[in-house]
């Protein structure tokens, strides 16, 4: 009886050890032969640790351009921008394109890129990432800040920065555009605001100017005529006798009633943004960064 | 050659000058005071005489209040005949200097003996006023209200008030027209209401424009325009309002010791001037009765004077003069209310002052907003 319980229970510790070792295999080995969702790139790590990338080397390319849409010439110039900007503002910056972000995403994708490849200058990893994408379906670009770049991406800079590259964007001007975007930002962060355009600037001379002639005028003819004290006189009301003043009959005869209708345009909602623009806050990278930024799809 | 008058004390029979201060004539030389109301009685003589020469009867009404109107018919016959240009010679009474005054004057003092000369041509008959205000406000009593002029009057030089110097005061009265008129009958005014409302997809405006019939009467009472060609209009216009309750009956005694002169521009001329006042003040006062409407224009008026009148008083004015910088400002004051009005310098720096500092403020304040706005 006993011998027989004994047996049972040998033959019941070996399937739970059994299972147990499957269930190890399962987790250590399997993953292994598993085939990704999509065919990441090389630089895509999984097992991504902040702790495995080594940061702050300058000889890692800050342009990497997988789509292939520089020429040479451009591709050079782009590095020189970026190294000028990472030298004079402290912080890196980094252009990406690709043809496609692998499921990921424009935001997980860019963050992922610049968290594995060891981007960022400083303790908190500062740095933006430029990302030209041309997913089919999904083409545009967007761009994150993060570390002290993260304060520069509001959703206002961001709408300005990518208002000014659209057009060289939809005209495939890319090297143009992405020039023009690091050029912007780096004004930003330089002096705190965007540059302005030539008719921005005309603006800021004439409006004001005009504002200011305008109360300058005012203040001048009123202290003007606080010195007019001849003044010829061209009316007599004071000179009414009240109680002459008698209203016999009064007719009021309508003549005609002009109707006008005003369609009112319902559609236009106040506030709303273009169906391309997008714009996220505080995103937390797969490093544990916090990223915000956006773009536009063209 | 002419006759002239004096006011000669009743006491001491030297020539009597209206007191300000007092509303009296007083004899400089015995001290004595008269009621200028009492001195009719001897005016009024010697006026009636110069009257009857000149073969029309003198008006002597005793209550302000029934002061009578200016025979300007009368007075119109005589014009032909009158010479309101040149000089006329004069024999003062006290010292027999032989005094040569302008066609016009009315009362002036003698060059030689500083007597008060009244010059009957002048304000006697047809040519008598019907009425005065007296000087209230003392020649001394000028420099406060000068002050308060000078009061917020932004483009003065800096300096102006340590280097300005006041001239001599010279009082004067000066002939001004009084004109009463009636007016009656109907003015058309054209007029629009407006209201908006929602129906559906549309803002739907009604506009309804309306014919504005008005029978209306309104009276005009002594509005006043000088009668003299050497005085300038507008600086007369703006010496306005004086005060009617002051306004008395003439009386010659009134002039003693101020220079007045008689009309040389007569109610036909001035006129016009009238007519525009009124009429602008009229529309005005049509218009205030179509409040309920926008857009009030006039289209048809046919208002007219039924009733009109003038009458011919002398009002106290004060003139002088400013000097700063080397060039002299002319100044003049209603001798009963005070107020003052004249040509003013104005300082160039203080003119950029006021246009350069709120250009300056609005330049950078808009600028700054834009600028925000640009990002």
């Amino acid at each position: 009886m006993s011998m027989k319980r004994n047996r049972t229970f040998s033959i019941y510790n070996f399937c739970v050890m059994l299972l147990c070792v499957i269930c190890v295999l399962s987790v250590l080995v399997l993953p292994a032969f598993a085939e990704p969702a999509e065919d990441m790139p090389d630089w895509y790590d999984p097992d991504f640790s902040p702790a495995d990338v080594y940061h702050n080397d300058p000889s890692v390319p800050r342009v990497v351009d997988n789509a292939g849409v520089f020429s040479e010439a451009e591709y050079d110039r782009l590095s020189r921008q970026l190294e000028s900007m990472r030298n004079e503002l402290n912080m890196d910056f980094v252009l990406l394109t690709d043809d496609s972000y692998h499921g990921q995403g424009y935001i997980k994708y860019a963050t992922d890129f610049y968290d594995m490849n060891g981007y960022g200058l400083g303790d908190d990893f500062s740095g933006v990432i430029f990302f030209l994408c041309f997913e089919p379906g999904d083409r545009g670009f967007e761009a994150y800040g993060t570390g002290r770049a993260e304060k520069y991406m509001t959703e206002r800079n961001v709408d300005k920065m990518s208002d000014k590259i659209m057009d060289h964007m939809v005209d495939g001007n890319y090297a143009k555009g992405v020039e023009t975007y690091f050029s912007q930002l780096r004004t930003l962060i330089k002096k705190g605001r965007l540059p302005l355009s030539g008719s921005q600037i005309a603006a800021l001379v004439i409006i004001p100017s005009l504002i200011g002639l305008i109360g300058g005028g005012i203040s001048l003819s009123s202290a003007k005529a606080s010195m007019r004290t001849v003044v010829k006189a061209t009316t007599a009301a004071e000179y009414l006798n009240p109680i002459s003043f008698v209203v016999n009959g009064s007719v009021d005869n309508l003549i005609n009633t002009d109707v006008s209708r005003t369609f009112i345009d319902r559609s236009s909602s106040s506030g709303g943004r273009s169906g391309g623009s997008s714009y996220h806050s505080g995103f937390h990278s797969s490093g544990g960064h916090s990223f915000s930024g956006g773009g536009r799809r063209f | 050659m002419s006759e002239m008058f004096l006011h000669k004390c009743p006491n001491c029979n030297a020539t009597l000058e209206f007191n300000i201060e007092s509303g009296m004539v007083v004899c400089a030389y015995c001290g004595s005071r008269y009621n200028v109301k009492d001195l009719l009685t001897e005016a009024g003589q010697a006026a009636s005489s110069a009257a009857d020469a000149a073969g029309a009867p003198a008006e002597s009404a005793k209550k302000t209040d029934k002061i009578k109107e200016f025979d300007w018919g009368k007075y119109k016959e005589r014009l032909t005949r009158e010479e309101l240009a040149g000089n006329r010679s004069y024999l003062c009474e006290t010292c027999g200097a032989e005094v040569i005054l302008g066609a016009t004057v009315a009362s002036a003092k003698c060059p030689y003996c500083d007597n008060n000369l009244i010059l009957l041509d002048n304000v006697t008959a047809s040519l008598r006023p019907n009425a005065i205000i007296p000087f209230k406000i003392l020649p001394d009593q000028l420099s406060d209200s000068v002050k308060k002029f000078y009061k917020n009057r932004k483009l003065l030089p800096f300096h102006f008030f340590d280097q300005n110097k006041m001239s001599a005061v010279r009082g004067l009265y000066v002939p001004f027209w009084l004109y009463n008129c009636h007016l009656k009958g109907q003015m058309t005014l054209k007029g629009s209401t407006s209201r908006s409302y929602t129906s559906g997809d549309y803002r739907i405006t009604e506009t309804s424009n309306y014919d504005l019939l008005r029978d209306a009467q309104m009276g005009f009472e002594r509005i006043p325009v000088d009668a003299s060609l050497k005085m300038p209009d507008e600086l007369m216009d703006s010496l306005e309002p004086f005060d009617y309750s002051d306004l008395t009956e003439f009386n010659s005694g009134y002039l003693t010791g101020f220079i007045s002169e008689r009309f040389d521009s007569d109610p036909d001329e001035n006129l016009p001037r009238v007519t525009e006042r009124v009429n602008n003040s009229l529309l005005e006062i049509m218009k205030g009765t179509c409040t309920q409407y926008s857009n009030v224009s006039v289209s048809e008026n046919h208002m007219n004077v039924d009733e009109s009148s003038v009458k011919y008083v002398m009002l106290p004015i004060y003139l002088f003069d400013c000097m700063y910088a080397g060039k002299t400002y002319h100044y003049a004051a209603n001798g009963q209310t005070g107020k003052v009005i004249g040509e003013l310098p104005v300082s160039k720096g203080k003119k950029w002052l006021y246009f350069g500092i709120p250009f300056l403020i609005l330049f950078a304040i808009a600028a700054f907003i834009l600028r925000w706005f640009m990002g």
